[in-house]
């Protein structure tokens, strides 16, 4: 596709390569570990399976690799079922505690068992559904709980113990409580929470304009490393390449049917997606066997979601910028997660990527499961390693993979929904049959083809209907960020 | 399957062990005693819109084995329950014996039903088509005895198989589970059944049976997994590993037609597929029991009630013809950061819910002082309705199965050996007999404002012949034995509201009163709604000259609700009842002491003047976690 050689993604490489020599040269200054604060929102703070709660906080990135580096990192535990909502899915009314919750946030054990104070400040900052200019202007405000899910997730991680005991200390937003905490290593973990959205709403205007969006950053930055702090910023994984989003030979796999019963039944080019909530509409027309009109929200077209790809990616040119600026440096959180969607990686026997039920993402499709997080982990453990010449060892991500519900999801059963099987409900009723024939004459001519040239098999979209290669994938979703993943972890070129 | 539930029996004790005795439960009498049907035996379709079956699966994965097999880990996956219904046609075929004293022993069959096509739903990323639905009877015949004075059944056993594609999902992903016959009461849950007599002859029968299937931690070694709704055309599904995970069935069958009248165009307004949260009110919500105990000593009778605070979680299923499936969770005040009442008699997965004022239950020559109040939620035995939209009626007659925890309880469990069981008592919203009030109902209703109010009022009496009543003392060998007619007459009223509108106005007053334990009590707020960062005051003085007695100062407001009440006269963008919960010092506690956190509610209504409030403290030598508590508690019992 044509993003892979625009000038932007050259300007973006440009701007990476250049940030790492920036932080090649930061490499001289050692990295202090002792308060390792993170700013972020969902995938840093571990949001998994439609909120958050300790369950999978305790096995986010940032703890993960504060583990590893053998730091202490409190974070805002919260008993499950937890709190938040997750893009892309009806909000919820703030019920605060609910079952089996009693203290919501969890204290944790003290030295003295009789102590029940729990910890006064965290550092894990992040918070569900932020955004940059959330991070740097919203502040926790009473009541605690509020029928506001956003405003009570932020009373309930950065509210307290103001809110709660007394007020001698500030109402911190974000931003301010990681510079009250003095950070010797901060961790900025922003923009994804734009990125969904405006990805889940189908509508790329919803994306910050860069240039603002990047002045922002750049203070946010900028006050981190006034600080003395070692600051690591993340690029902005796209939305597009997470499990909410998946082509029609993705989807197909889904719903248990060949993609052209997708393209032909619901008027796809290859190259559009089917959302989480669209692949669950489908999937229940399918046990009625119909094919019919599906709700808004069901499908992003190719050219909106390049647009968004695009728009993301300007966003993650600015936060390089604001990292040349001021001397912080790049993990391209993006580049490591497109690996993930293009190629998948293997963990033991087993390999996962980015498909729903790939063993990546958990249920809600946009946040990874306790695997994801290791592989996250370890990809910038090894990144610090390479850019502070640290030696931190990494996870097992084998080891974690055996207690990660997540990595032992099972796709559906072998079965095919076939267009002899469904009735589209508003289109020609031989639609599918005459999309199942042209998808069996063309593959019975590039077998003929194929066999005729003696040649190996052909993966490509068009040769294969049913099982297209997975080159398929990542030349619907190009993604102009140059990545590189190696032992070291990913970093510009 | 059978075996996990064989496990549970042992490991949770859920079931009635043999020390523990018989329960007679009692039945208001009817006018005229029942005639049986000709030839003793009566085949009747069920009516369609009042008999259903279905279930709320609780989908959870439990990853620490002290959760497990029972999964009362709060790790839900979908956001709530995943519930189903199906409306059933078909008929029962009834064979009654001879009656022995009034009393006739009879067996049902139900043969096969057939269900419409419905959908297994939650909250959250979950919905999946539901067919070739049906019922039938298992190898061994439900049965019970029809008590003819009253209309009422004791020892009833129902034995169903449930069958649909949603099951089929579930065992393709487990194919080492078995499909069990479901049995009611079963486990830990509960069969009702009542007869009515019919102008042809005939007897209107009436059944409800809930019960509990855990699916335990994993089934001959492969960890149990939830199909989600992803499915090849064989129903072999995409599925994730669920610990813990158990069933709730449900099935509903009467043959008489819903009750109530069409709310046309005030019908509540009952959301699909959702979790809401509703506010109790004080005023209207209670719980308790007349104790009539036979026991001369104590010198007659004694009405005992607490009213209580906090909220109700109502999820609602998804719509099934003209109902919608809920189940109601008890939940503590919101915001409530501070220890709940902790109960000795129940055990893990069991938390408080609405908490309780302290009360003294005063009999003509004895007096106890209640603490510890609460009700008690679980996540075994679920309380689930069916909300009729045409009327907002919950059809049926609607059970809420009801654990009390107090102090005095307590020492009655331990005082009876385990001869009472800890199931809860299954109180039922009865409907009246022809040309009775109704004091007894389970319904929906759109409120002045436009909320959603919940009335729920539902009664269960029992015998306490020969068990024992603790004395004043709490010492054993003090303890009065239950006479030959002494009972249990208990009860819950609860009206709770669940609002719509932000309308931003403070509510502010102030009062004196002589609580219902005879403390002095002073009180005054001004408390915003809806509007965060507006401050808000609170003040209480208790004058009592123990350790009760003392001033709370709100200092950081934690939640606020504003509602109003059923018959509500506040104007538009006005509330009549607020309850808050928030910290601040108490007067007696060093100047650096932690704060302590209070709930509060406070009832407006001209007609239901109400002010409850709870200040809290750690765990005292006796559990307590009340520090001080007062509420002017109405002289009577006021219908919700």
């Amino acid at each position: 596709m044509q993003f892979q050689s625009t000038k932007r993604s050259r300007f973006l490489r440009a701007c990476l390569i250049a940030v790492v020599a920036a932080g090649a040269a930061q490499a001289q200054a050692k990295l202090d570990t002792t308060t390792f604060v993170v700013l972020g929102e969902g995938l840093a703070a571990g949001m998994a399976n439609y909120g958050l709660n300790s369950t999978f906080q305790t096995r986010n990135f940032p703890a993960v690799m504060a583990t590893q580096m053998n730091t202490a990192f409190p974070q805002p535990l919260i008993q499950p079922p937890g709190i938040g909502d997750v893009i892309g899915y009806p909000q919820r009314e703030v019920i605060t505690p609910t079952l089996p919750q009693g203290t919501v946030r969890v204290f944790p054990e003290q030295p003295n068992p009789n102590d029940n104070a729990p910890p006064v400040f965290v550092l894990n900052l992040s918070v569900p559904g932020h955004k940059l200019v959330d991070a740097i202007n919203l502040r926790p405000v009473a009541p605690i709980v509020q029928k506001d899910m956003k405003q009570t997730v932020v009373n309930m991680i950065l509210g307290f113990p103001q809110l709660f005991f007394q007020r001698t200390v500030p109402l911190w937003s974000q931003t301010e409580y990681a510079k009250a905490m003095f950070p010797t290593m901060a961790l900025v973990e922003l923009g994804y929470y734009e990125a969904l959205e405006a990805a889940v709403a189908g509508d790329p205007t919803k994306i910050p304009d860069p240039v603002a969006w990047g002045q922002s950053y750049a203070q946010v930055v900028q006050s981190l490393r006034q600080l003395q702090a070692q600051v690591i910023v993340t690029t902005i994984p796209n939305p597009i390449e997470t499990a909410y989003f998946a082509n029609p030979r993705v989807a197909a796999s889904i719903v248990a049917t060949a993609p052209f019963i997708l393209t032909a039944g619901y008027q796809l080019t290859q190259n559009d997606y089917i959302t989480r909530k669209g692949m669950e509409v489908i999937a229940t027309q399918f046990w009625n066997r119909t094919i019919g009109p599906l709700p808004a929200g069901s499908i992003l077209r190719a050219n909106v979601a390049a647009d968004i790809t695009n728009r993301v990616n300007a966003l993650n040119a600015q936060i390089v910028n604001a990292a040349k600026a001021n001397g912080a440096v790049v993990y391209d959180l993006n580049a490591f997660l497109h690996k993930i969607y293009v190629t998948g990686v293997t963990v033991g026997t087993r390999s996962i990527n980015a498909d729903y039920f790939g063993g990546f993402y958990s249920l809600d499709a946009v946040y990874p499961g306790p695997t994801g997080h290791a592989l996250i982990a370890n990809d910038i453990l090894a990144f610090l390693n390479q850019t502070y010449k640290t030696s931190f060892s990494l996870v097992d991500a084998k080891t974690v993979a055996a207690g990660d519900p997540v990595f032992a999801y099972q796709k559906p059963g072998n079965g095919r929904y076939s267009g002899q099987q469904l009735r589209v409900t508003d289109g020609p009723a031989d639609l599918l049959l005459e999309a199942e024939a042209a998808a069996a004459q063309e593959a019975a001519a590039e077998a003929a083809a194929e066999s005729a040239a003696d040649a190996p098999v052909d993966t490509s979209a068009e040769a294969n209907l049913d099982e297209p290669a997975v080159d398929a994938a990542a030349d619907a979703a190009p993604n102009p960020t140059e990545y590189t993943v190696t032992d070291s972890g990913t970093a510009a070129e | 399957m059978k075996r996990a539930i064989t496990t549970s029996l042992f490991v949770l004790g859920l079931v009635a062990g043999h020390l523990q005795a018989e329960v007679t439960v009692y039945f208001p009498p009817l006018a005229k005693p029942l005639k049986l049907p000709p030839g003793l035996i009566e085949t009747l379709p069920v009516n369609h819109e009042t008999s259903l079956f279905g279930d709320a699966l609780r989908a959870v994965d439990c990853a620490n084995d002290a959760d497990l097999p029972y999964g009362i880990c709060g790790d839900q996956l979908f956001g709530g329950l995943v519930m189903t219904d199906s409306h059933l046609t078909g008929n029962v075929t009834i064979q009654f014996y001879p009656p022995v004293n009034n009393v006739s022993h009879f067996v049902v069959q139900q043969h096969v039903m057939s269900g419409d096509d419905g959908v297994l739903s939650a909250p959250i990323g979950y919905s999946m088509p539901v067919k070739g639905q049906q019922i039938s009877d298992a190898l061994r015949l439900s049965s019970g005895d029809l008590d003819l004075t009253t209309g009422g059944v004791t020892n009833l056993q129902w034995n169903v198989f449930f069958s649909n594609t949603a099951l089929l999902a579930l065992a393709n992903v487990n194919p080492k589970l078995k499909a069990p016959i479901i049995s009611f009461p079963g486990v830990r849950g509960h069969a009702w059944a009542t007869f009515r007599q019919r102008p042809d002859g005939l007897l209107d029968f009436r059944f409800r049976g809930e019960t509990f299937l855990p699916l335990g931690k994993a089934a001959e070694g492969d960890p149990v997994r939830f199909p989600m709704p992803f499915c090849d055309p064989t129903a072999q599904c995409a599925s994730v590993v669920a610990r813990g995970t158990s069933l709730h069935p449900h099935l509903y069958l009467d043959t008489s037609a819903p009750l109530g009248t069409a709310c046309g165009n005030n019908c509540p307004d009952i959301p699909t597929d959702t979790v809401q949260e509703f506010t109790v009110a004080s005023f209207f919500t209670n719980f308790g029991d007349n104790f009539d105990l036979d026991v001369p000593q104590l010198g007659g009778l004694a009405p005992g009630r607490s009213h209580l605070q906090g909220r109700l979680g109502i999820q609602f299923g998804p719509r099934e013809g003209d109902t919608v499936s809920f189940t109601i969770a008890d939940l503590v005040p919101s915001a409530l950061f501070a220890t709940p009442p902790v109960s000795s008699i129940t055990g893990p997965g069991f938390q408080p819910g609405l908490i309780g004022q302290q009360e003294f239950l005063r009999f003509p020559n004895a007096t106890y002082f209640l603490k510890r109040v609460a009700m008690i939620d679980e996540p075994f035995g679920l309380i689930h309705g069916a909300i009729d939209l045409k009327t907002g009626r919950v059809i049926g007659e609607m059970e809420y199965p009801l654990l009390i925890s107090q102090s005095l309880a307590e020492v009655l469990f331990a005082q009876n050996a385990g001869r009472i069981s800890t199931d809860p008592f299954f109180l039922i919203a009865s409907q009246p007999q022809e040309g009775e009030a109704e004091t007894t109902y389970a319904l929906f209703q759109k409120g002045p404002g436009g909320e959603t109010v919940f009335r729920y009022s539902g009664e269960h009496q029992r015998s306490f012949a020969t068990f024992r009543f603790p004395a004043p003392d709490y010492i054993f060998a003090n303890s009065f034995v239950g006479g030959p007619n002494a009972r249990l007459d208990i009860f819950t009223r609860i009206q709770a509201a669940h609002t719509v509108d932000n309308a931003k106005i403070v509510k502010s007053g102030s009062g004196s009163f002589v609580s219902s334990i005879g403390d002095n009590i002073s009180y005054s707020f001004s408390v915003p709604c809806n509007q965060p960062g507006v401050p808000a005051t609170f003040t209480y003085t208790n004058n009592n000259t123990g350790i009760s007695g003392g001033t709370f100062t709100l200092k950081n407001l934690a939640a606020v609700s504003c509602t109003n009440s059923a018959n509500s006269s506040a104007p538009a963008g006005d509330y009549d009842t607020i309850n808050f919960s928030g910290f601040g010092p108490w007067s007696k506690d060093a100047s650096d002491a932690l704060p302590r956190f209070a709930t509060v509610s406070i009832s407006l209504a001209p007609g239901a003047p109400y002010t409850g409030i709870l200040v809290y403290q750690n765990p005292d030598p006796e559990l307590n976690v009340v520090l001080s508590g007062a509420n002017n508690k109405p002289a009577t019992v006021v219908l919700p």
